[in-house]
């Protein structure tokens, strides 16, 4: 690779979701940038392997072999982890990292990032969310409110392509929709019961980023409509569903701004004493372990939560030399998630002369409900949950040779089956922190990270809280064998850890002003789930992608006032 | 190379044994099984009576069963590949012992039954047990593993109950009769 170039207008670190959403918005406007992506280029259409490939030419129909799970404790835990999308989940012995407490670590490390992998699932904050740490005393106050966001979602909803309805919900704000799927018969009849009986309580279509019905802009992206597969982690030969890879990196590549380059390993931003700014960033080849520097006038740093901690934790210099930005010691501190312990499953013997007929790629989803106007539980915030069911076929596998052959030819549909998920927010604190490990490195030299996540007794009650709730939803509803579970399962697993970074009003307490831009370092912007300062209960993309446009936006006001 | 009837008794005793002193891989069975299978090791007569026992569970009619889509060659795989090493241990004993097992029941091998012995035995093993032998877990898993490759098939789900991967559509609530077509 030819490094004789290595000076540009913009560096963003990353080239997932925040990542390519930065590349675009700066390649647009005419500023040369480069994206470091430490994993290895996965082209659209073509670096899909599995995309087309039919149940039964999987070897194992699907499932992981038993020495590639145990050589992978953690990555198999996910459910993506399966044989048509593992190639896309980073292996545990290639990336150790240090579990002070049980955290497992899901990482995505190829170009596009998790944004292949991701459920799709979209929701905005709304002005609920960002009061929540003023309101009622945790975190720090965040220095935005939702009317800062709210265009910026507008922007970045038109490019990617949401579908949804519009609720009027004060609690779950409306956005820019493409066409919503059906709601399925077992998820209007849930509605209908949860409407007559909670005044406060709502079931909606669940929003999700995919083509229903795509726009010129999505056809100039290359895209096209979704065609319900539903097998989005493989990667999409229509491009019906957002990833970077078949949206905001091509788009970016078209204006002849864009330098990629892959297998680039981000060792620390360069920090020039003397001039007082950062002027670029030190890059490991993954491959040749040889570095190179690259200089910009701006960087974005857009690794992924965890990861941009750790890289800003390792950017030390005479002038930050507990990492860039770091003079309070808040940086790596204040890290929480969503708690996805808690889900509930039940039949339903209704409605037995209607099914559903092709596939959803999504599912309903009820708002947060707990807490809303006013602290009103034994615990602070609350949780929203998906709801989806189906029928599924009954199928009889007694006796054996034609009588059972003739039973397995059988289209005979089952109850339908029911199942919610709770999606919980996690209150940020002090001793929720990642760190450098003092000792130990990776292949690339890299310190460790080292992670000392927990839940707390917060976290215990809103599950018990959810457990009642949903219980009582579903015995409302008519639901039978009714079943709650408490996975336990470590924080991580839920693939939504933030913080550690904070957006903050004060400097001593926040790494991040209102800007995402770090408050002692002008010219660097974080925009990915690090500088979340507190975590509500929707699914973060779709707000890290609008702070990400809403940030570009703003540095490129400050670049052409000489500002930075 | 062939493979002596000697020889071929010789593994038997080995496999039985739980462990193969020699690599029956290399220099053993000719049949399918043994060009991909990594862990286990099943010798050819066993191989061929795994191929009669799919065969019998779901035979063919007018239409291809799953000794004609290699059911026991896939069933090898997922014991080979995606079971956990005391269940191949305990699957290939139950192999090892379910020709005993059946001439105890009918007096005959199972390759030798006629219908309605294997009939007999078959259906003594599809009884639920309070505890199952080694022969119960092997059959059952055999059973399973031969249901998920005849549904699984291409022919299955191509012809049978077809598989849409381009749905492009999703109807919400339609009446029964319009969906089983």
């Amino acid at each position: 690779m030819s490094d004789n170039n290595n000076q540009f207008d913009v560096i963003v670190i990353g080239s997932g979701m925040t990542g390519g959403w930065a590349a675009k918005e700066f390649t647009e406007k005419g500023f040369k940038t480069l994206v470091l992506e430490r994993g290895r280029n996965v082209e659209h259409l073509k670096d899909y392997p599995t995309t087309n490939m039919n149940p039964w030419e999987f070897e194992h129909r699907g499932e992981i072999p038993t020495k590639i799970k145990e050589a992978n404790p953690i990555a198999s835990k996910t459910y993506v982890f399966r044989e048509d999308a593992a190639h896309f989940v980073v292996k545990d012995k290639e990336h150790p990292y240090i579990q002070e407490k049980p955290f497992d670590w899901i990482r995505g490390y190829q170009v596009g990032g998790k944004s292949l992998l991701w459920a799709r699932q979209t929701q905005r904050w709304s002005e609920f969310d960002f009061e929540g740490p003023k309101r009622d005393g945790f975190a720090v106050d965040w220095p935005i409110r939702y009317a800062d966001l709210a265009p910026w979602y507008s922007h970045v909803e038109k490019f990617v392509g949401i579908s949804g309805n519009k609720d009027g919900l004060a609690n779950l704000p409306d956005g820019e929709f493409l066409p919503a799927l059906d709601m399925s018969c077992i998820e209007n009849h849930f509605k209908g019961v949860i409407e007559k009986n909670y005044k406060d309580r709502n079931v909606i279509y669940a929003r999700c980023a995919h083509l229903t019905k795509p726009n010129q802009i999505h056809l100039d992206q290359g895209r096209g409509q979704c065609q319900n597969r539903n097998l989005c982690q493989r990667g999409c030969p229509f491009g019906g569903y957002f990833c970077s890879n078949s949206s905001t990196l091509p788009w970016a590549q078209k204006t002849n701004n864009l330098t990629l380059r892959p297998h680039s390993v981000v060792h620390s931003i360069i920090y020039d004493d003397k001039k007082e700014k950062v002027t670029g960033v030190r890059v490991i080849d993954a491959i040749t372990k040889k570095t190179y520097d690259y200089f910009a006038k701006v960087v974005f740093l857009n690794a992924a939560a965890l990861n941009s901690n750790l890289i800003l934790l390792n950017s030390t210099s005479n002038r930050f030399p507990n990492g860039l930005g770091n003079d309070h010691g808040v940086l790596g501190k204040y890290v929480a998630f969503h708690n996805y312990r808690a889900r509930a499953s039940a039949t339903f013997d209704g409605l037995l002369d209607s099914t559903t007929d092709g596939r959803s790629m999504t599912s309903a989803y009820l708002p947060r409900f707990r807490n809303l106007h006013k602290q009103e539980t034994d615990f602070l915030r609350g949780y929203a949950l998906t709801f989806g069911g189906g029928r599924g076929n009954k199928t009889n596998t007694d006796g054996f040779g034609t009588e059972l052959k003739d039973q397995l030819a059988k289209k005979e549909l089952g109850p339908w089956y029911v199942g919610a998920q709770m999606m919980g927010e996690t209150i940020p604190k002090e001793t929720n922190y990642v760190k450098l490990d003092p000792n130990q490195k990776d292949e690339w030299g890299m310190p460790l990270l080292s992670i000392h996540i927990d839940y707390d007794d917060n976290d215990d009650k809103m599950v018990k809280d959810f457990t009642e709730q949903i219980t009582e939803m579903f015995t409302k509803a008519g639901y039978t064998n009714i079943k709650t579970s408490d996975s336990k399962q470590a924080p991580g697993l839920d693939i939504h850890e933030m913080g550690g970074c904070r957006m903050g009003h004060d400097p001593k307490t926040s790494m991040l002003n209102k800007w995402n831009q770090l408050h002692t370092c002008k010219n660097v912007f974080i925009t990915d789930g690090s500088s979340m300062t507190s975590t509500s209960t929707q699914n973060p993309s779709l707000t890290y992608m609008a702070l990400t446009a809403r940030a570009v936006n703003y540095a490129v006001e400050q670049l052409k006032k000489g500002e930075i | 190379m062939i493979t002596t009837r000697r020889k071929l008794i010789k593994q038997f005793l080995y496999v039985s044994a739980g462990f193969a002193l020699v690599p029956a891989c290399i220099q053993g069975p000719k049949g399918k099984a043994a060009r991909f299978l990594t862990d286990l090791h099943i010798a050819d007569d066993k191989e061929l009576l795994l191929e009669q026992i799919v065969d019998f569970l779901i035979p063919a009619t007018s239409t291809p069963g799953a000794k004609e889509m290699e059911a026991h060659l896939f069933a090898l795989t997922m014991i080979d590949d995606c079971s956990k090493k005391e269940d191949q241990e305990k699957f290939v004993s139950g192999l090892n012992q379910f020709d005993a097992a059946c001439t105890k029941l009918v007096g005959h091998s199972f390759a030798e039954a006629s219908k309605e012995q294997k009939a007999t035995f078959i259906n003594s093993l599809n009884q639920s047990k309070e505890n199952p032998t080694e022969v119960d877990f092997f059959y059952s898993n055999l059973k399973r593993l031969t249901i998920q490759a005849y549904t699984s098939s291409q022919f299955f789900l191509t012809k049978v109950k077809v598989y849409e991967m381009v749905p492009g559509r999703f109807h919400g609530c339609v009446p029964v009769k319009q969906n089983l077509n």
